[in-house]
């Protein structure tokens, strides 16, 4: 017994034997990084909130595209849960606005202001997009260790913010281009923060301040379009593309849907007339081979078709919009820029308008007062220029003006939000509740 | 290890043995005169005793007069009185075989009688019987509380144990494998919902080297092993080279085994490609076209002005078809394409051998050729190699090594969701298309003198081969495509014994199991999905586990009536992990006899690896009272450090038994009663203890669209984990009571136990809101708990001479239940559907479901179509209301009958399949004409309209409570197929009860046996898996979409199970 109680305490110094901690320091990862890496993320998120899935379902939603099968079938009738949106808040919030703000901090502990006007632009997008389409969501308390359960704040609020955090941006970096690894434009950081400034402003109604961001944009060109480069190299092609020739083929197409139905010759609706040939632009957005799908070899859906999240449509038809009522000179002459451009862009014919065009027996008259029927024609041609989001935002603010298709028939309006997505409802303490998809958000209200 | 050795030299030095009295030796030995190490030779009377070494020798020191008992472990006890004599051998007889024993956590065996866990040993031959090639499979249904499935047919596919219940969410599930002492991995890899069904490290070892598997269910006889041992164990013994002094007996055995197919999705042949009722050969794939008997029934007529195609499997030409005649279908040619019989060859040599009184060999060879079901690169192909030695070296210190080799290759084919899995292709073909030709050139014209070969037709919009395939044909996806895998593995178990004194040993072990296992994938050009261009990668897999364990083993008596066995240690253990892969896509020179890495531009060359180092060490005791003969009082604990937890965590154990009847004898011969409290754990997995930054890409990554940040100069983005510093152990407490008891004579063996056991500080992945800026925290929130009763048997129903009955069966029925979930609607476990919700089964399925009103009936929209509810919600559990095996052995002369059934009543399966089906128009249910009565309104959501009255359509007449409704395409292919809102249609009763073997062998004549110098042989037929009784629609419901994943009752797409009959031979020289 001796014997063993001696061995017992030889064992038994072992007991004070320790495991190197080091050990659960993860070999695999690094626990940091550079503020460039970083703020290139913040701009590569970009593609996840205009480009990729966000804009197939917002374009469906609007009867831009239309969604054919699998999942994307039901997409197109509205048949969504909570559960559908989880990866676009995340994208919005957790890979978007709290990554932007990893790099501001980092850049205001560097000192470097550039960074941080652009990650303070970048937040700002962040916020003011995911607060368009899911309303009111959570904004100061965003990305805080000190709150694990975030408060929503109005929607106006966080597009306010964001507004001022593009503001805070520009005088900051407003100087720098804004062409970079992920975007390719002739702009500088200025007048993309103004670009966007310009949509927000829309969106809320502010009309004079839409007008003015919109005009310090000074979007000249295509060229000053703030395109996401994309190039045959995987995982570097243009996301309609991989979605379409890669990983989903048939989920989403244009086939009979409003938009193309007023581009296709063939159609009732058309929308061309003595001065519109609207050919080039049905064959730069429908495969020509089928007339069904998407154009994946030479149209929008390229594979190395950069794709604009903000471009020279878009604002100039922004001025055109919101310069109707004050200045319609103005606001024809932003219309035929569009127009102009888009005869080099589509080819096909897109004479210059005149103010007769809207008036009474015009060719674009729709039976409407001038100013009317002007603002109609802006509106259509931005609906058939600028894909996905921008879009959604003006058929919910302007109650479907164009009358796009309402495609499921227990409904006479199209969705007006995102469902709130499940990965908040079931974690977050302050989740306000679901609201249907069908009630409109507070400032389209 | 320097410590280690130098601790070893002081024992040595501390020991000496005493020696006074006069001195009595001898030999102890069973009735063939093999002798018995570690025999109990003690005075009567006294607590004086000693162990016979490793030739059966002993030497004590006695008086006159003094009555010496000899006992061993399974044989009964011998008595002799000590005269004048000083040498006297004992021969023991065999007890009956009721003296059962099992074998401890550290490796030791202990009578089942007086063990008091509920640890169950299952011998060798009853695994080796089962015909299964994997030794976890041939566990199936023979002992309660061990649930095993087999992932799939696909030959080396590994399988999934689980023993009681699921304890955790995120550690591992499997048990703890302990092989002669050692623990060694139980991997398996590559657990996701695509991709090839892979192996398991679980079926390197042959049936051939075991000698038995006790398996350890509570956590009170695993708690030695702390955190490793929170799912019960697997301890496995290996032959120990057991034959005369200077005799050699040789053991081998042949088996070929004839497999197939043992349930098959059924394919409707009524209707062609296409949509609407019209035939379209560029349609998504589906089969909702026309009536294949409505066509005019000549030849189809192409289009021979532009592109077509040459089949290399055929010859024939392809053309576009611009009007579709024929009636042909070819739902048996392209069954045919893919599934063959199987052969499983499998060959074993054991050759027990002692040179001399002092050594003990076995050696082994065994060799496995399986050659699979589906026809192509299916095969599986393992060889082993076993040595073990044990040594006596000096009287008091032996050594012994145990060292196997095993060396497997395969070859896999892709299956599940991939648009390169087989049965995605093959199911979801159109019953008029012919996949034979699934290779050949193509030529885009006339003009097109060279064409293009090695393209790639399929039914999907790709008759003619013209572009990469959207899905692969099956017959790409099994000859063209490439999936080997190779395996080497070490296992190394050395081991030195030292006798200190007459009743103290110290025992040093060391393990070590290596091995890697290499893995490809290659898709050539043309292939579909993300590979169109090729893509090639390889995963290369190293993983090194190393324990070194030394323990003191001290045996007292105290008093008269207690006697003390307490064992003290220290083990370490080491657990290294390494993988590199590499990946090549969008091949430079398309060639598919070179398969090179690099074979490809700079940016879609990528390579990454990962590594991890995980160690644990930890003191131990065990302490074993025995009271006055029968009552038994077990104390245990564990003091360990491991690399994720900061502080040091105790894990103690306490069991107890009562012998209350021993008389061996009448009605009731036996009965004990015993009740345990243990508690065991699980360490947090490595890192998660920060929060990191890598790389990142932006997009839709569930949808599969995404662009990736090292295209655009490098990104870095912190991750979406939080990390969390104070992860503490999950903490799994069990009680159990329990009763093992035989009747008549000792005739009918049964065992009972009840246990319940509470996992608390369940790490959770807690989804966080992604408006922190993280979409999750890992934190020690869950509980989850796990109640039971088990109950076996074994009655030797009839015995004699020449005939032997037996039955014997077990019962489990158990819940495991997730307790709290706090924070959390459900996390999802894999495979869809399967998650975890609190408050229910731990397997549910959560998933879209259909609106109910207060009193359970389906809420349904003004057209009496179901109304699917906005959120998720439960659909069913995969957990069985109990499971049962039942089997019966007869033995009469040379005859030898046997068989196992196993059931499983009251579980849910999702049918993914089965649902998709649905969806392409494929599944005969789809298949049916129907006349509408009435109006008929088909679904709005769908393509929405009406079936008028009188008119015959295709599809069923349904009625979801609101009124007749016309399930026709449009419901199909929205809600009511796979690809839509809701699963709750899917989800099936998925009871079983499975013939899983029934053998008949025949002990072959000395008439047969002399001339070949054979001492012993038998020849045998055993068939497997071939009879099944299940509702579960189309497939056998034990199969796994995730392999060895937690998730369960999920199948979508899965490579099918199969059936088998098996002769065997087996000779003993």
């Amino acid at each position: 017994m001796k014997k063993f109680i001696t061995l017992l305490a030889i064992t038994s110094l072992f007991i004070g034997c320790e495991i190197d901690e080091d050990l659960n320091d993860n070999p695999n990862a690094f626990t940091d990084a550079p503020i460039g890496l970083i703020i290139n993320h913040a701009l590569l998120n970009v593609a996840a909130v205009a480009e990729a899935a966000p804009a197939r379902i917002t374009s469906m939603f609007t009867d831009q595209l239309t969604g054919f099968d699998r999942q994307y079938a039901t997409w197109n009738i509205y048949s969504v849960n909570s559960n559908s949106y989880n990866e676009t808040w995340s994208d919005g919030l957790a890979a978007g606005v709290s990554q932007a703000q990893v790099a501001k901090a980092k850049a205001v502990e560097a000192g470097n202001a550039q960074i941080q006007g652009i990650a303070e632009i970048l937040e700002g997008y962040y916020f003011a997009e995911t607060a368009l389409v899911f309303g009111d969501i959570p904004f100061s308390e965003v990305n805080s260790l000190d709150f694990p359960d975030p408060v929503y704040e109005s929607q106006a609020t966080v597009m306010n913010g964001a507004i001022a955090l593009i503001q805070s941006g520009i005088q900051k970096a407003g100087s720098v281009s804004a062409a970079n690894n992920v975007f390719s434009t002739s702009s500088t950081w200025s007048q993309i923060g103004n670009a966007l400034l310009a949509r927000y402003n829309l969106a809320l109604g502010n009309n004079s301040a839409a007008l003015a961001a919109a005009k310090a944009a000074n979007f000249t060109s295509t060229a000053n379009d703030w395109d996401i480069i994309h190039t045959t190299t995987n995982y570097m092609e243009n996301l309609f593309w991989m979605f379409e020739v890669e990983e989903r083929q048939d989920y989403l197409r244009v086939q009979n849907s409003y938009m193309s139905d007023l581009i296709n010759p063939a159609s009732s609706i058309y929308s061309g007339n003595a001065k519109t040939d609207e050919s080039g632009r049905f064959a730069w957005y429908v495969d020509q081979s089928n007339g069904v799908s998407m154009n994946t070899t030479d149209g929008f859906a390229a594979v190395d078709r950069n794709y604009p999240v903000v471009s020279f449509e878009e604002v100039q038809l922004i001025i055109a919009e919101t310069a109707v009522g004050t200045s319609p000179d103005e606001a024809l002459a932003a219309l035929n820029a569009v127009r102009a451009s888009n005869n080099s862009k589509y080819g096909g014919n897109f004479d210059a308008y005149t103010t007769a065009d809207f008036a009474a027996g015009g060719m674009v008259n729709r039976g409407l007062s001038t100013s009317a029927a002007m603002t109609m024609e802006i509106m259509i041609e931005k609906f058939k220029s600028v894909i996905g989001g921008p879009t959604y935002h003006d058929v919910r603010r302007n109650n479907n003006l164009i009358g796009t298709r309402v495609k499921n028939t227990n409904t006479n309006v199209i969705p007006q939000r995102f469902f709130y997505p499940a990965s908040e409802s079931s974690s977050n303490e302050n989740f306000p509740g679901l609201i249907d998809q069908f009630v409109k958000v507070p400032i389209f209200n | 290890m320097k410590t280690l050795f130098r601790l070893l030299m002081v024992f040595l030095l501390t020991a000496q043995v005493a020696l006074a009295q006069r001195t009595i030796s001898g030999v102890v030995s069973d009735a063939d005169g093999i002798p018995l190490p570690g025999a109990t030779v003690v005075i009567q009377g006294t607590s004086t005793g000693v162990t016979t070494d490793f030739d059966g020798n002993f030497s004590i020191s006695a008086d006159n007069g003094d009555v010496l008992i000899v006992s061993f472990v399974g044989y009964e006890n011998s008595l002799v009185t000590v005269g004048s004599g000083s040498t006297y051998n004992f021969s023991l007889q065999s007890d009956n075989e009721l003296e059962e024993v099992v074998v401890t956590a550290l490796g030791l065996e202990v009578k089942k009688d007086e063990d008091v866990s509920s640890a169950t040993l299952i011998k060798s031959e009853v695994i080796q019987r089962s015909g299964e090639s994997g030794l976890i499979q041939g566990l199936a249904g023979k002992t309660s509380g061990v649930i095993v499935t087999s992932n799939t047919g696909d030959p080396g596919a590994g399988g999934y144990v689980q023993i009681r219940g699921q304890n955790t969410i995120l550690g591992a599930s499997t048990p703890l494998i302990i092989v002669d002492g050692v623990p060694i991995s139980n991997a398996t890899f590559g657990s996701s919902t695509a991709g090839v069904s892979e192996s398991s490290r679980l079926n390197d070892i042959p049936a051939s080297d075991i000698a038995s598997v006790t398996v350890l269910k509570g956590a009170a006889a695993t708690a030695l092993w702390g955190s490793g041992a929170a799912n019960g164990a697997l301890v496995i013994t290996t032959n120990q080279g057991n034959a005369g002094v200077g005799e050699m007996s040789i053991d081998f055995s042949a088996s070929l085994s004839i497999d197939e197919v043992n349930r098959e999705h059924p394919k409707q042949d009524l209707y062609g490609q296409g949509f609407g009722g019209n035939w379209n050969s560029n349609a998504s794939g589906l089969s909702w076209g026309d009536k294949i008997a409505d066509r005019s029934g000549g030849s189809d007529v192409y289009d021979t002005s532009g592109p077509y195609f040459v089949g290399d499997i055929t010859g024939s030409t392809y053309y576009p078809v611009t009007e579709k005649n024929s009636k042909q279908t070819f739902n048996k040619e392209n069954r045919d394409q893919i599934f063959r019989t199987g052969y499983t060859q499998n060959y074993s040599l054991g050759i027990n051998f002692r040179a001399n009184e002092n050594s003990n060999t076995y050696l082994s060879y065994s060799r496995l050729d399986q050659k699979g079901v589906i026809n192509g690169k299916s095969n599986y192909l393992r060889n082993t190699f076993r040595i073990n030695q044990t040594t006596k070296l000096t009287p008091w210190l032996e050594a012994r090594i145990n060292a196997s080799y095993i060396g497997s290759e395969s070859e896999r084919i892709q299956q599940s969701s991939n648009l390169n899995g087989l049965y995605l292709g093959y199911l979801r073909t159109s019953p008029d298309f012919n996949n034979t030709d699934h290779i050949g050139t193509y030529y885009s014209g006339p003009n097109d003198a060279v064409g293009t070969p090695l393209s790639h037709r399929s039914y999907r919009a790709r008759h003619i081969g013209q572009a990469p395939a959207i899905y692969n044909n099956p017959g790409w996806t099994i000859n063209e495509l490439d999936n080997p895998n190779e395996v080497d593995r070490i296992i190394l178990a050395p081991q030195v014994n030292i006798t200190l004194a007459d009743n103290i040993t110290v025992t040093g072990r060391y393990g070590l199991d290596f091995y890697s296992d290499r893995r490809e994938e290659y898709y050539p050009v043309k292939s579909a999905g993300s590979y169109t261009n090729g893509g090639f990668f390889k995963d290369d897999y190293e993983q090194r586990i190393e324990n070194a364990n030394i323990f003191v083993n001290g045996n007292f008596d105290l008093t008269d009536d207690i006697n003390l066995n307490a064992i003290v240690g220290y083990v370490y253990e080491n657990s290294e992990y390494y993988r590199f892969s590499s990946s090549t896509v969008g091949f430079l020179n398309p060639d598919p006899s070179k398969q090179l890495v690099g074979n490809a531009e700079n940016p879609n060359i990528g390579a990454s690896e990962y590594k991890s180092t995980n160690q644990k060490n930890s003191t131990y005791f065990n302490t074993t009272f025995t009271i006055a003969e029968d009552l038994i009082v077990d104390l245990a604990g564990r003091l360990e450090n491991s690399t994720t937890v900061s502080d040091q965590v105790f894990y103690p154990s306490a069991q107890v038994g009562y012998i209350l009847d021993n008389s061996q004898s009448g009605t009731l011969s036996f009965l004990k009663l015993r009740a345990s409290y243990g508690e065991v754990g699980i360490s947090p997995s490595l890192y998660l203890n920060r929060s990191t930054f890598g790389p990142s890409t932006a997009g839709s990554e569930g949808w599969g669209d995404y662009i990736d940040g090292a295209n655009y100069g490098g990104t870095s983005r912190r991750s979406s984990v939080q990390g969390n510093p104070n992860l503490t152990v999950e903490k799994v407490t069990e009680y159990e009571v329990g009763a093992d008891a035989r009747f008549f004579d000792n005739s009918l063996t049964v065992g009972l136990t009840y246990y319940d056991r509470l996992t608390t500080d369940g790490i959770l992945s807690l989804e966080a809101p992604p408006s922190t800026g993280f979409t999750s925290l890992y934190s020690n929130v869950a509980e989850i708990s796990n109640k039971g009763i088990e109950f076996d048997f074994n009655y030797n129903l009839y015995n004699n001479a020449d005939t032997a009955i037996n039955i014997f069966g077990n019962y489990t029925a158990a819940e495991n239940v997730v307790e709290k979930l706090p924070g959390v609607s459900a996390v999802y476990m894999g495979g869809f559907v399967a998650s975890i919700v609190e408050g229910e089964d731990f397997n549910s399925f959560y998933g879209g479901y259909f609106e109910k009103d207060g009193n359970g009936n389906i809420v349904t929209d003004a057209d009496g179509f179901p109304v699917i509810a906005a959120e998720n919600g439960v659909t069913g559990s995969a957990q069985p209301d109990f499971r049962a095996g039942l089997g019966a052995s007869i033995t009469k002369g040379p005859w030898d009958f046997s068989f196992v059934f196993e059931t499983s009543q009251g579980n849910e399966m999702w049918a993914g399949t089965y649902s998709v089906l649905h969806y392409f128009g494929i599944h005969p249910n789809t298949a049916v004409e129907s006349v509408a009565p009435q109006d008929l309104p088909k679904y709005a959501g769908g393509f929405g309209g009406t079936v008028p009255a009188g008119t015959t359509f295709r599809g069923n007449i349904g009625d979801f409570g609101g009124g007749l409704v016309a399930l026709e395409e449009g419901w199909y292919r929205t809600d009511g197929g796979g690809f839509g809102s809701q699963d709750e249609l899917f989800i099936f009763d998925a009871s079983f009860i499975k013939l899983r073997e029934v053998s008949l062998s025949y002990d072959l004549p000395s008439s047969i046996l002399t001339p070949i110098g054979a001492k012993g042989g038998s020849f045998g037929i055993t068939g497997r898996n071939f009879l099944l009784q299940t509702d579960f629609p189309d497939i056998d419901p034990e199969i796994s979409l995730v392999g060895a994943g937690k998730a369960r009752g999920v199948e979508y797409f899965t490579n099918p199970n199969t059936e088998s009959f098996l002769f065997n031979l087996k000779l003993n020289f």
